[in-house]
């Protein structure tokens, strides 16, 4: 077979991990090797999905012996399969990187044979792209649940990012969709590296030893409407990951339907919305001082899509509200919805000078569609309407329930498509950022 | 109205800002010579470039203003808008009467100005490390660019510590500017190529299979492709290029 159709398949069997971020890692380039990593990262191009290219990402092999449901290299799909050399990876990688077409490298692997044989494949080909090219670009690594710890830790000591595929997000789902998987097997790996990164860092503090050890951290991602796992158990797990386990990022991939298969749920397009919901919902656990049991619970465990998170949470907490733009801390700023980070330290640094007018926030790029119900500008009330929920959900509504629209029954597929509704209009723009 | 003209260099603007100080003329247009298109109206001073005036105006700037205020002037300068001189001159008188603070005051024009063009600048040099495209000719690699501000210069450094074994030009075409790598250091040298032609090999087909192959096409969503990749830029992507 040769390389072109290889890259082809290799390709499009890695496509539905999401991830491809090359942030997080300071690497350095050595005297005249190639390459080096980009702390905040960089987009190289971005696919008609509208999803960025930072890594080249592709399988060293799909060929595989689980059987997953929802995945389309499973084992008992009949479909081209291929398997790459790691010199014909190295190469390609580096030829890619030399014409600035790439970061870097993702690599993962279908389970061939068994986790340590594909594991140390994995590691053959980075060993190679390290000490033979003297490459110092990114790398991203997969990593294989059940291989050893020890190939697991030297591949830590040369890459910069690993990540353990959560997929599902409950055993239950494990078992009914992935027999071959279970969480353990995931998740302790992920905490022996957590675990030796600690240590690492001590050690390079004490000692002159200042190799790297996965300096872009680990990341891990969910499939989306594959399960029954409510936004509730996805969002509480995601922040169990950030605060156990130090999770630089953890990926939410709206499922395609690739296979049909009893276990799976008849879905007629990939939940886009409530995937963007659940990256919301990510970023307010991350950085706006958010817990995921005030964002959801028990007894409302998904979200509405109608609304971003935010807003749900400030319309069951109106109590809360108004805010006063010119008294209110950092951690209160961000609760008010359609008010982002950036934006929260624009005011703050406008206050230090000025008592800021409800002008004012316009002048300085404030987008007050949403904040405006929620705040007030020197003591007084800007919005035409009461601060009241149902004045304010209605206000809000965006005009179709998103919930249907999101996960049509096979009825209403025709409704939609006559109201030629583009999902791209209810979706802003975070993918590009994956 | 009066009108200063200066050479189109940092020093020239500068310069024409020492000038602008002195003068007391209440309102003034800064602009480069080769924007300016000659009315009658107008009253034109062309000020010359003098490096002692331009050392004043920076030192002055770094130490009653910021060296924040003196980075933000700068890449507003090298936004090459046709209003960034006098916005410049604004944004300074502004500074020199507010020290320190001037870049709290994001709700007055003046500074706002300077904002939105520094921002322009900084995005449109971090997705130019994304956006170069090498192609591979026998002795060095070579890209075409054509950036909407100068930005050349602040992207140089950035692929010679990637590449140090590699020689390289990377090409501004609008300004008929390329930045030269010869395997040891690098220097910027007028250049003109006429030929938007470049070369091919195995690596070109490959990377644009990969880029077809690697989208999702239940997830289609052109919108959000063009956002993060303005269509302008396309024209020198490898992946955009027709195969022959």
């Amino acid at each position: 077979m040769d390389i072109e159709m290889k890259l082809k398949i290799l390709a499009a069997a890695a496509k539905y991990d999401v991830s491809c971020s090359s942030s997080g890692s300071n690497r350095t380039n050595s005297h005249d090797g190639i390459g080096n990593a980009s702390t905040a990262g960089i987009c190289h191009s971005f696919t008609t999905d509208g999803r960025c290219i930072s890594l080249l990402k592709i399988l060293l092999s799909n060929i595989c012996i689980y059987d997953c449901s929802y995945c389309l290299n499973r084992r008992s799909n009949d479909i081209p399969r291929a398997f790459f050399t790691p010199e014909e990876i190295a190469d390609i990688s580096i030829s890619f990187y030399k014409r600035n077409y790439i970061e870097g490298l993702f690599l993962s692997s279908a389970i061939v044979k068994n986790s340590n044989y594909t594991m140390e494949l994995l590691l053959q080909t980075v060993k190679l792209l390290r000490n033979q090219y003297d490459f110092n670009g990114y790398i991203h690594l997969k990593g294989i649940p059940g291989s050893d710890e020890k190939l697991i830790e030297e591949a830590a000591g040369l890459v910069d990012r690993i990540s353990f595929n959560i997929e599902l997000p409950s055993e239950k789902s494990l078992k009914l969709l992935a027999p071959d998987k279970d969480s353990n097997s995931i998740l302790t790996p992920m905490s022996f590296l957590d675990e030796q990164s600690t240590i690492k860092k001590a050690e390079r503090k004490t000692s002159k030893n200042k190799g790297f050890f996965i300096p872009g951290g680990q990341s891990t991602q969910m499939i989306i409407g594959a399960s029954q796992d409510t936004d509730y158990q996805i969002i509480n797990l995601s922040e169990k990951l950030y605060e156990n386990l130090h999770l630089k990022r953890v990926y939410y991939s709206a499922y395609v339907p690739v296979n049909i298969d009893r276990n799976l749920p008849v879905i007629f397009k990939p939940p886009l919305i409530r995937e963007n919901r659940l990256y919301q919902a990510d970023w307010l656990l991350r950085f706006y001082g958010f817990k995921a049991k005030e964002l959801l619970n028990e007894n409302t465990p998904n979200f509405d899509l109608n609304f971003d998170p935010k807003t749900n949470w400030a319309l069951n907490n109106l109590d809360y509200f108004p805010i006063e733009i010119n008294q209110a801390s950092l951690k209160a700023l961000l609760r008010i919805p359609g008010l982002g980070l950036r934006s929260a330290y624009r005011i703050i640094e406008a206050r230090k000078v000025h008592r800021l007018e409800f002008e004012d926030l316009k002048k300085i790029g404030i987008v007050l569609k949403r904040a405006i119900y929620f705040l007030t500008c020197n003591g007084k009330y800007f919005s035409e309407i009461k601060l009241e929920e149902k004045s304010i959900r209605r206000k809000l509504n965006p005009g179709i329930d998103l919930n249907d629209f999101d996960n049509p029954k096979e009825e209403q597929l025709t409704i939609f498509q006559e109201k030629c509704l583009p999902t791209e209009e209810f979706l802003p723009g975070l993918t590009g950022e994956l | 109205m009066k009108i200063y003209l200066y050479d189109s260099t940092f020093n020239g603007l500068l310069s024409a800002i020492h000038v602008a100080f002195y003068s007391k003329e209440p309102e003034l247009e800064i602009i480069r010579e080769d924007d300016y298109l000659q009315t009658t109206i107008q009253e034109i001073l062309y000020i010359p470039t003098n490096q002692e005036k331009s050392d004043k105006v920076a030192q002055a700037i770094k130490e009653k203003i910021s060296l924040t205020a003196f980075n933000n002037i700068y890449y507003a300068y090298l936004s090459e808008y046709i209003d960034a001189g006098t916005k410049i001159l604004a944004y300074l008188r502004l500074g020199f009467k507010k020290g320190s603070e001037i870049d709290c005051y994001s709700f007055l024009d003046e500074v706002k100005s300077i904002h939105g063009y520094r921002s322009k600048v900084l995005l449109e040099k971090h997705r130019m490390l994304g956006f170069v495209r090498f192609q591979k000719y026998p002795d060095y690699f070579l890209s075409i660019i054509e950036p909407d501000h100068n930005i050349l210069h602040l992207i140089m450094p950035h692929f010679v510590a990637r590449l140090p074994k590699e020689k390289f030009i990377i090409l501004d075409k609008k300004r008929q500017l390329a930045g030269f790598y010869n395997g040891d250091h690098w220097k910027l040298m007028p250049l003109t190529i006429n030929t938007d032609s470049q070369a091919e090999d195995r690596y070109t087909l490959l990377w644009q299979d990969y880029f077809t192959t690697i989208a999702i096409k239940e997830r289609l969503n052109t919108k959000l492709q063009k956002k993060f990749m303005p269509a302008r830029y396309w024209k020198y992507l490898t992946e955009y290029k027709t195969k022959s």
